[in-house]
């Protein structure tokens, strides 16, 4: 049902932008009125929107996403192609944030108040609140010469080995991951910090610091695990809309992915494509959530019952 | 220590977990095979003489390669280094044959034989001949109104094309049209043997060809083919030694997209590039500090034009419909200002819509600038009755003449700036001027309920072609609704553009588009800002970059013969 209302509501919100993929002064020069009316018959969205919504539907319960205007190729295949892109670097800074942030966090919860805590907590808000797109610009323009600055490889690396073609997409991926995990790190750290320090309080906590046993058994084992609920869902939840493009990470390093193509795509008012992408980010936001759901559930039996 | 000593155990967990998942996330991506970039697993390097020239570009790349689908400029640049076309321009806007090598038209213009090219041949080996132009312009004339639609500007009044031979071509017109070598010259001629199959029927599959190498084998006969074919990353093209003109000295070239300026200029500068265009002004700074790379401001053909609503619908504000308060605005419009500090010198005062490099045999003389003058412009407010209110703003007939500037997001870096100091040079008459900032601001003219009612003025910049006719078309009442963003509608201005646009005798011709350049000023059509410049900055170990003087940049639809002196330096 969400799916359907997503997949309703992208549809008609593109379509009340004004203009369409034929209305752009970008274009080539002599266009006259009669070829930008064939080139509407063409792409059928000079049809009523009430009987364009009705063939979208119908093509999409056969499991047609329609062909991209720009490329007039199938959709489905430009979607895949941008979400395979787009998944390996926004995977790895994500899950480079989570293992990091839990850690700060951690950290912070069990030297609550001390000089590090401060220091990690403040770093942590600082960076969370820092624009993503200045932060990009400013490792781009530090590390440039260093690290390539765009692209997910090399092109003009022509006849490359196997390690030497992984070396390179290491190395192009590395700015780009950096700039998630550091857009994402300190929501981690401070949902970690928080739950921590209210497991650090529970009364089997206590009891355990009763029995003598070791921080590191306190901390981790007896503390984390109750502490790990929030993050399961803050990581589910970032998983799901990460997924679907990190805009303006994708295109501070020109990394050609969901984000990337969603904002060709509007510049472009390719409809199709646009709705392909929106289904995806939906199905990927409503399937992480019911992960999310799910490991909650088998998290805490309670949740369950 | 405790505290070290409790984490230490997690921090090597935590590298050793980070380094594998780098590793899992890099095979994925080096594995997964759908590449940005990629050209690491691409097929063997171009060999040859001299190095890929490695260019990139900011903002926007290519549209598609295949010539029914992609519409943008960069688009037509690729085509005309890959497929023949009947004609071509010199950088110098003179027509120049490519492969057609003389023409000559009919006494009613109704008919052009062009004489083409004897011996030359596609890229595998079948022979070019007349046949395959007259192919392609037959087979954009059928499909016109479907899938050839995007081409079909390309053959105004075109009823069809036949081969008399081998190296005849005969095109025959519906009516006369003095400026159809300057449209037909943009048509690339395909290969009939590649391309028939897909045009049977209503052509849909024309545009299912992918232009990728990997999946189709390319058919081309210009100096380039396509290698590699990424539009969202880097395209790279290789040269093709069977072109029947000269041969560039590269072995190949790489279209690189960038979506933001720093990337492109960090790039540069770190040697991953070799050549970037479309550079914000920005960009000078941080380019002229290094001794290894050039800058310049190319052409002077993309005017950049402040559009006032002219038109009989404007009910909001019909002062704007005259012509003195036209003027007004335009006495106080301060270009050199916008020029030194916006585009950081890289424009110049412009004119009018017509090409600021104007050519003889077109056109008398350029288009005077208009002088800044405040005290003129307030003088022809205070007569005709405006005076200012308590809050120092103009009223007109009861309207306070307060405006709405619509700017659009694809070049609003320059424009919101342009419009801070058009607010200013306003303010000194007496106007008040706010802007808007829009996603798109062409269609919002047009699809308010009625045309023309819910705006005031806008910013515009135009992509012209070396013959005037289309920049005088935009004007004419047949636009009004497209790409007519004033409004403006003069049945004398309509006539005299059907009198150019069929005029077969040249001087008479020139006589004609004298007079409608000379109506566009007298009425106020245009309140031309500048021409802007592709800023491009280059590697100076390149040698024989293409003239400063391209009108229409350095990597554009002119000509064929832009890269084939470019060289490294020895």
């Amino acid at each position: 049902m969400i799916a359907f209302i997503a997949i309703s509501f992208s549809f008609v919100l593109f379509r009340v932008l004004p203009g369409d993929v034929v209305t752009n002064m970008s274009r080539v020069p002599n266009m006259t009125k009669e070829a930008q009316a064939a080139l509407r018959a063409q792409f059928g969205i000079d049809k009523p929107m009430v009987e364009q919504y009705g063939l979208y539907l119908e093509q999409l319960g056969r499991g047609n996403l329609g062909v991209s205007y720009q490329s007039q190729q199938p959709v489905l295949g430009e979607v895949l192609h941008a979400v395979g892109n787009t998944i390996p670097m926004v995977g790895l800074g994500t899950v480079a944030a989570i293992l990091v942030g839990t850690l700060i966090g951690v950290t912070a919860a069990y030297r609550q108040g001390s000089a590090r805590d401060r220091v990690i907590t403040g770093a942590a808000m600082i960076v969370y609140s820092l624009p993503v797109q200045w932060v990009g610009l400013l490792l781009l323009v530090w590390l440039a010469g260093w690290l390539p600055t765009s692209g997910m490889s090399d092109p003009y690396l022509f006849d490359a080995g196997f390690w030497t073609t992984v070396q390179d997409r290491a190395l192009h991926m590395l700015l780009p991951a950096t700039c998630v995990a550091l857009m994402l790190f300190g929501s981690f750290a401070l949902v970690v910090r928080s739950s921590q320090l209210e497991a650090l309080g529970d009364d089997h906590v206590l009891t355990a610091r009763a029995k003598g046993y070791g921080n590191r058994r306190i901390v981790w084992r007896e503390a984390f695990r109750s502490a790990m609920l929030p993050l399961i869902t803050l990581s589910t939840l970032t998983l799901g809309f990460v997924i679907g493009g990190v805009v303006l990470v994708e295109a501070v390093f020109s990394w050609p992915g969901v984000g990337l193509g969603t904002v060709q795509a509007v510049a472009a008012r390719d409809y199709p494509l646009l709705q392909g992408i929106f289904l995806f980010i939906t199905v990927s936001v409503v399937g992480f959530n019911f992960l999310g759901d799910v490991l909650h559930s088998v998290l805490d039996p309670r949740v369950a019952e | 220590m405790k505290g070290i000593h409790v984490f230490s155990r997690q921090r090597r967990v935590l590298v050793v977990a980070l380094a594998l998942i780098t590793l899992v996330a890099v095979l994925a991506a080096g594995c997964g095979g759908s590449s940005g970039g990629g050209g690491a697993t691409s097929s063997a390097s171009p060999t040859g003489d001299q190095p890929v020239f490695r260019l990139g570009t900011v903002g926007m790349g290519y549209d598609s390669l295949n010539p029914f689908v992609g519409m943008y400029a960069q688009d037509y640049a690729a085509w005309m280094l890959m497929y023949p076309n009947l004609a071509q321009y010199t950088n110098a806007l003179k027509v120049e044959p490519d492969f057609a090598e003389s023409w000559t038209t009919s006494t009613d213009g109704l008919t052009w034989t062009f004489k083409t090219r004897a011996g030359a041949v596609w890229s595998d080996g079948q022979p070019l001949t007349a046949n395959d132009a007259a192919f392609t312009i037959n087979t954009v004339v059928k499909l016109q109104g479907g899938a050839a639609a995007a081409l079909s500007p390309f053959v105004p009044g075109v009823k069809s094309a036949k081969a008399g031979d081998d190296t005849t071509l005969v095109v025959t017109l519906s009516r006369p049209s003095a400026a159809l070598l300057a449209n037909l010259f943009q048509l690339p001629i395909l290969p009939e043997h590649f391309w028939g199959p897909y045009a049977k029927g209503d052509g849909a599959k024309l545009k299912t060809v992918t232009m990728d190498p990997a999946k189709e084998t390319l058919v081309v006969s210009g100096p380039f083919t396509i290698d590699k074919l990424d539009i969202k990353g880097t395209t790279i093209f290789k040269r093709v030694d069977t072109f029947y003109g000269t041969k560039p000295l590269i072995t190949g070239y790489g279209y690189q997209l960038f979506t933001n300026a720093d990337a492109a200029i960090q790039a540069l500068k770190a040697g991953q590039v070799d050549c970037v265009d479309a550079l914000p002004p920005t960009a000078a700074g941080p380019i002229q500090s290094d001794a290894k790379l050039q800058i310049e401001g190319f052409g002077g053909g993309i005017p950049n034009t402040l559009i006032v609503n002219d038109s009989t619908n404007n009910t909001k504000h019909p002062e704007l419909r005259n012509l003195q308060v036209r003027e007004a605005l335009n006495f106080a419009v301060d270009r050199t200002a916008m020029i030194d500090s916006v585009y950081g010198g890289f424009a110049v005062p412009g004119g009018s819509l017509l090409l600021n490099q104007f050519v003889p045999e077109l056109m008398s003389a350029s288009v005077p600038v208009t002088e800044r003058d405040v005290a003129k412009a307030n003088e022809l407010l205070d007569g005709l009755g405006f005076a200012k209110g308590g809050d120092g703003i103009r009223v007109a007939d009861g309207v306070k003449m307060e405006y709405t500037l619509l700017v659009g997001t694809m070049n609003r870096a320059i424009d919101s700036r342009l419009a801070d100091i058009l607010k200013q040079n306003f303010a000194e008459l007496g106007i008040g001027l706010q802007q808007k900032v829009v996603d798109n601001q062409v269609p919002l003219i047009f699809t308010t309920p009625k045309p023309y009612t819910d705006y005031d003025m806008t910013l515009i910049m135009w992509g012209l072609t070396p013959d005037p006719d289309w920049s005088l078309f935009i004007s004419t009442s047949t636009m009004l609704g497209a790409y007519n963003l004033t409004g403006y509608s003069n049945p004398t201005y309509d006539k005299l553009y059907e009198q150019q646009s069929s005029e077969m005798d040249a001087a008479k011709r020139k006589a004609l588009i004298d007079q409608l350049s000379m109506l566009l000023q007298t009425d106020q059509v245009f309140l031309p800002i500048c021409y802007t410049q592709i800023v491009t900055a280059w590697n100076k170990q390149w040698q024989n970059v293409p003239d400063a003087g391209a009108p229409f940049g350095f990597y554009t639809y002119l000509n064929k013969t832009q890269f084939d002196t470019l060289a490294v330096q020895k």
